[in-house]
């Protein structure tokens, strides 16, 4: 996934391309509207996270221009303003969802996602790895014999493993990746995700290999 | 000693009274002066016309008086050594002619009672001959009208006064009076009549382009702060103006306000999003327990802090926004449909499920300000995924009770526990079960503050099974 973050707060749009590009997308940072409207003709990108206010302009009004020239591009606003005011004159200028600051990274990647759904529908690339493939926009995991409707957080800790397969992964890694941090979690609740998940994968020639200790990862039989 | 202008801080103000006495309408000061005008012509014109009548009756019967009492006098002629009388009798028939009035009537020579009725009093004597002196006297109980003429005849070389006094009732001068006044205060009344008319036609025409003016001015929309360009007569002009002034000023405010929140949002958030997402970013790279241990305690403090602030801000738009009551025809389905879809993200993340239950067919309409019913139902779901655990669901529902739309939240949570009714409507009080949850206490309160300001109820109570029903009645329009 490309991903274009118009963000004037240089910090804030470096720490969100970081999370991006760890997670194995491409993420191109604009600080300015001049320099998002270069990058965006220059280039083609899956979705936007706009912030609004920006040094030379409102956001508003960049998404607005974009719109009157039929550009279908997915855009997410990035907004610190007050909460759903802003939403009403957001949706209506084009926007297609909108976050409030601060967030999760896991709710905008889920935002991200709700809006690649609705907007390429299910054509989207899909994750092979082994005999499965997993579509990250459907939450539709593709056995030999079946197919799955994944819940949110199998699919999560599922892409997770699939977009590095054969890597290890913490306890801990994951467990920061698919709980929020508010939440109060036992130690092992992880493992309740991991068996879920094992389960859907019965019968393939992938599986989640435990390693005593350490953490687990995904690995072709 | 206390002077009369410095009362003592406990005393009451009895004075304070008189002084904020209300001022006495527009209408009022007009329409009273043209009142009493109008009272004082109707009357003027009533005991007009009674008096010139009554003087011109009077004047009348005078001259009958005066023709009989002649006609008496031209009938006295002089014998050798008297004066002879002969009462011309038609003279009374023709007093009599005319109504039921009785003629009384004394012939006096030299002052000795001669004829007629010796009881009726004469006037005093006339000082010319020939000219009447007129009096109205009682006599036997009834008014009369009387004349007194008087005449010299020579008798062998000697003047002889003849004095004749004639007098009648004035039972006809009554009646025609009676007539007229009658006819007086029909005219006095509708002529009274007429002139209200006029003076409340006249007052409302005056007052007509202020009442145009205000009703111009309270049609409009709370938020259209537009300059006022009704037509106004040119006395007018300054308050146009200065209402115009106002409402500059007040757009200024307002807006400044609006900026203020805005910022005030802009600036407390995004260096918090920064500490979150450079604390997201630093936890998924260390691998030290003791670092990962102080980063979560860092990413919680960052959570409890912007949750915090983002509930102040509503708090002040929902303040700001009750003042202001922008209210538009709202289709509920249409709102909550919207709402539940942006926050299916962030309940999915949890693995939890919002199912809702509408009547698509049938819409809910309501007057209210969109932003604040938003806030309230975003309010209500987040504490129903705050509270809920995995894979549980939370059912959104809408329907009418008692001419009453009802929103219904209902969650398998934990329930709420240590809160009653009116403990909802505290702020910063939460559940006493809630502890190991971020909150700031303040949701509830927000919601329970906009349903007061759209004049609804809410109520939170725990279900039959598990978890809490929240319950939003906002009413249909």
């Amino acid at each position: 996934m490309k991903i274009l973050i118009v963000e004037d707060t240089a910090k804030l749009a470096k720490s969100l391309a970081d999370h991006f590009t760890l997670q194995g997308h491409n993420a191109d940072i604009a600080e300015t509207v001049k320099l998002a409207e270069e990058l965006r003709s220059l280039t083609h990108y899956d979705i936007m996270l706009l912030d609004i206010m920006l040094p030379d302009g409102d956001g508003r009004t960049f998404l607005r221009s974009l719109r009157s020239q039929k550009i279908s591009l997915p855009i997410i606003v990035m907004t610190a303003r007050s909460e759903v005011s802003d939403k009403v004159d957001l949706l209506d200028i084009g926007a297609d969802d909108y976050i409030i600051k601060p967030f999760d990274f896991a709710e905008l990647e889920a935002r991200c996602r709700a809006v690649l759904r609705r907007h390429t529908g299910t054509t989207q690339t899909q994750l092979v790895f082994g005999d499965i493939a997993l579509n990250p926009l459907t939450a539709e995991l593709q056995t030999p014999e079946t197919s799955h409707m994944l819940r949110n957080r199998e699919l999560r800790l599922l892409e997770i493993f699939m977009n590095a397969p054969d890597i290890l992964f913490t306890k801990e890694q994951l467990t920061d990746r698919i709980f929020n941090i508010s939440e109060t979690i036992s130690e092992n609740a992880i493992e309740v995700y991991i068996a879920r998940v094992r389960k859907k994968l019965v019968g393939c020639n992938v599986y989640i290999q435990t390693m005593r200790g350490i953490g687990y990862k995904l690995t072709q039989s | 000693m206390t002077s009369p202008d410095m009362k003592p801080s406990g005393m009451k103000p009895s004075g304070m009274k008189s002084v904020e006495r209300k001022p006495v309408s527009l209408r009022w000061r007009l329409l009273l002066p043209l009142v009493v005008t109008a009272i004082v012509i109707s009357a003027l014109l009533f005991f007009t016309m009674r008096n010139v009548t009554t003087h011109a009756v009077q004047a009348t019967q005078d001259a009958l008086l005066e023709t009989a009492a002649l006609s008496i006098l031209e009938q006295t002629r002089t014998t050798e050594d008297d004066v002879e009388i002969d009462l011309p009798y038609h003279i009374f028939t023709m007093l009599g002619a005319t109504s039921e009035d009785k003629v009384y009537y004394r012939i006096d020579l030299d002052g000795a009672f001669l004829t007629g009725y010796e009881d009726l009093v004469p006037n005093i004597m006339p000082q010319q001959e020939d000219r009447p002196v007129f009096s109205s006297v009682v006599f036997r109980d009834s008014k009369l009208r009387q004349a007194t003429i008087h005449r010299g005849f020579v008798v062998r070389g000697k003047t002889k006064f003849v004095r004749i006094t004639i007098a009648q009732t004035q039972l006809f001068q009554e009646t025609i009076i009676r007539d007229i006044s009658r006819t007086a205060s029909i005219i006095g009344i509708s002529f009274f009549g007429f002139a209200i008319f006029m003076a409340l036609f006249v007052t409302t025409s005056f007052l007509r382009p202020i009442k145009l003016l205000a009703d111009a001015v309270s049609r409009r929309g709370p938020n259209d702060l537009r300059p006022v360009r009704h037509p106004t007569p040119e006395e007018l002009a300054p308050l146009v103006q200065s209402l115009n002034g106002f409402i500059a000023r007040l757009r200024t405010t307002l807006r400044q306000t609006e900026t203020f929140i805005a910022e005030a949002a802009h600036h407390i958030r995004t260096p918090l999003s920064l500490v979150k997402s450079e604390s997201q970013l630093a936890l998924s790279k260390s691998t030290n327990v003791h670092s990962r241990e102080h980063l979560r305690n860092i990413m919680q403090a960052v959570d409890q802090s912007s949750r915090s602030a983002s509930q102040l801000l509503d708090h002040a738009i929902v303040l700001y926004r009750a003042e202001q009551a922008d209210e538009l025809r709202l289709d509920l389905n249409l709102v909550i449909q919207n709402i539940v879809e942006n926050i299916q993200p962030v309940a999915s993340l949890r693995d939890i499920n919002i199912t809702s239950n509408f009547d698509t067919d049938a819409s809910i309409f309501i007057m209210a300000d969109r932003v604040l019913v938003e806030v309230a139902l975003r309010n209500m779901l987040d504490n129903a995924i705050k509270y809920s655990e995995p894979d549980q669901t939370i059912h959104v529902s809408l329907g009418t009770s008692n001419n009453m739309a009802k929103i219904t939240v209902r969650d398998q949570g934990r329930g709420i526990k240590g809160v009653n009714q009116r403990g909802l409507k505290q702020r910063f009080k939460r559940g006493s079960n809630v502890d190991d949850v971020i909150g700031s206490g303040l949701g509830l309160a927000i919601v329970w503050e906009i349903c007061t300001a759209l004049h609804g109820t809410f109520t939170l109570k725990n279900n039959k099974g598990d978890g809490a029903c929240a319950v939003l009645y906002l009413p249909v329009c």
